[in-house]
């Protein structure tokens, strides 16, 4: 009978209750179903070699997060971020446009996929992972008051972008150019 | 807390509940109710986006490529201790010999490394069609007398300059590799083990099919299938017509 170990075990449970999020935040970040698919992997791989500094059962999703990230990182030249306070006159968010309406799940997609990863990233992190301001600050070695900023700002564009496609998507229904 | 602090944090953060946040949300007059409100509709309207669905085997992929890796560094860490206990007994005949045995047959040790390259096929589970099988074999130039029962992997590969095709089969639900080497027979069968791996050669046709497996239990089964996929089925004696 072949013996499994306790840190099989673990290992087995990790994999099947944290792939589908690895994933999918592999995924938005890269962009490419086998890359994404190839990310998850490495991740776990590293995870498994890594299994022992593993301390709180509760920290499991963001330390993998952080893996995930890293790995993503060595395969991409990463840019600083170009931080900057937030204007004064705050953009407008009541456009009249109501998200629920603003586009299909097709339309979000693409809207994310178009954010520059300085966007996106620390957007994955909040929506996906459950950081909190401060943890992506730590995560990403800046200050929560910048993670702020690329988070208004990746909302904002994605506002922009939906409130793009509903207008487009209105001229096309009314047969305009 | 004024709407423009508010503002500011609804964008960043949309579920925050912090006391001064949802206070100010809950008495402003000037829309920051309604703000928050369309800010909810927008997370989820994200949040239903991102929720694509992870495929379906990527866990299995995952624990695959993990139990191959764990069995390499097992067997080299076994294989280490071995090669230091030969070093104090007898380390030059013990060199010797693997250099020897190492140079004479190459066919293990490249089918090995090949087999962790493409550690993925040995997750397949779906029969491979008729046609994928014909389609690889005619690809080295070789036409299937019958279908190679059991075959859920099927792929014409170059192992450094041998030209194989590149097999997996489920026997009694556990993954056995065969690589066809089309243009190099070897002169008979022999077992062996490679980094935790058994192995099995037989000279076929006028190539050698090599069959490795976590045991040795489904080898004569796959053997028997490509021998009568390749040369056809043992004929008759005549005595039994």
């Amino acid at each position: 009978m072949l013996r499994v170990s306790a840190r099989q075990r673990q290992f087995d449970a990790l994999v099947r209750v944290h792939a589908g999020d690895l994933y999918r935040f592999a995924y938005w970040l890269c962009g490419e179903d086998a890359r994404a698919q190839d990310l998850v992997q490495e991740t776990l791989l590293r995870a498994w070699r890594a299994l022992g500094s593993l301390r709180d059962d509760a920290a499991v999703k963001p330390w993998l997060l952080t893996i995930l990230r890293r790995e993503h990182a060595r395969g991409f030249e990463r840019k600083r971020f170009d931080l900057s306070e937030l204007d004064d006159d705050i953009a407008d968010d009541a456009s009249g446009i109501d998200p629920e309406r603003a586009g299909t799940d097709a339309q979000v997609r693409a809207a994310i996929l178009q954010l520059e990863s300085k966007y996106r990233e620390p957007l994955l992190m909040q929506v996906l992972g459950g950081f909190s301001c401060e943890e992506i600050a730590r995560e990403l070695h800046c200050k929560p008051g910048a993670v702020m900023t690329q988070l208004f700002r990746a909302r904002q564009k994605l506002r922009a972008a939906l409130d793009g496609g509903s207008a487009h998507a209105k001229e096309v229904a009314h047969g305009l150019p | 807390m004024d709407c423009l602090e508010f503002r500011r944090r609804l964008a960043a953060e949309p579920h925050v509940r912090d006391p001064d946040f949802v206070a100010h949300r809950d008495s402003c007059h000037a829309g920051c109710t309604e703000a928050w409100w369309r800010a909810q509709k927008l997370e989820r309207r994200l949040e239903n986006a991102l929720a694509i669905d992870a495929p379906g085997q990527l866990p299995e992929r995952v624990l695959l490529a993990q139990a191959t890796q764990a069995r390499v560094h097992t067997r080299r860490w076994r294989l280490g201790l071995a090669l230091a206990a030969s070093l104090v007994l007898a380390a030059g005949i013990g060199i010797f010999g693997w250099n020897r045995s190492a140079g004479a047959d190459p066919l293990p040790d490249i089918s090995v490394a090949h087999l962790h390259r493409e550690a993925f096929a040995l997750a397949s589970r779906q029969p491979v069609t008729e046609a994928d099988l014909r389609e690889n074999f005619a690809a080295r130039g070789l036409d299937l007398h019958e279908m190679p029962a059991g075959a859920v992997f099927v792929r014409d590969c170059d192992l450094g300059s041998y030209r194989t095709v590149h097999l997996v089969f489920r026997i009694e639900d556990e993954p056995v590799t065969a690589m066809y080497f089309v243009d190099h027979a070897i002169a008979a069968s022999r077992e062996f083990d490679r980094d935790g791996w058994q192995g099995r050669e037989v000279p076929m046709g006028k190539g050698t099919l090599l069959l490795l497996g976590a045991d040795a239990r489904g080898f004569a089964q796959v053997e028997r299938s490509m021998g009568d996929a390749l040369q056809g089925p043992p004929r008759q004696a005549l005595g039994e017509l």
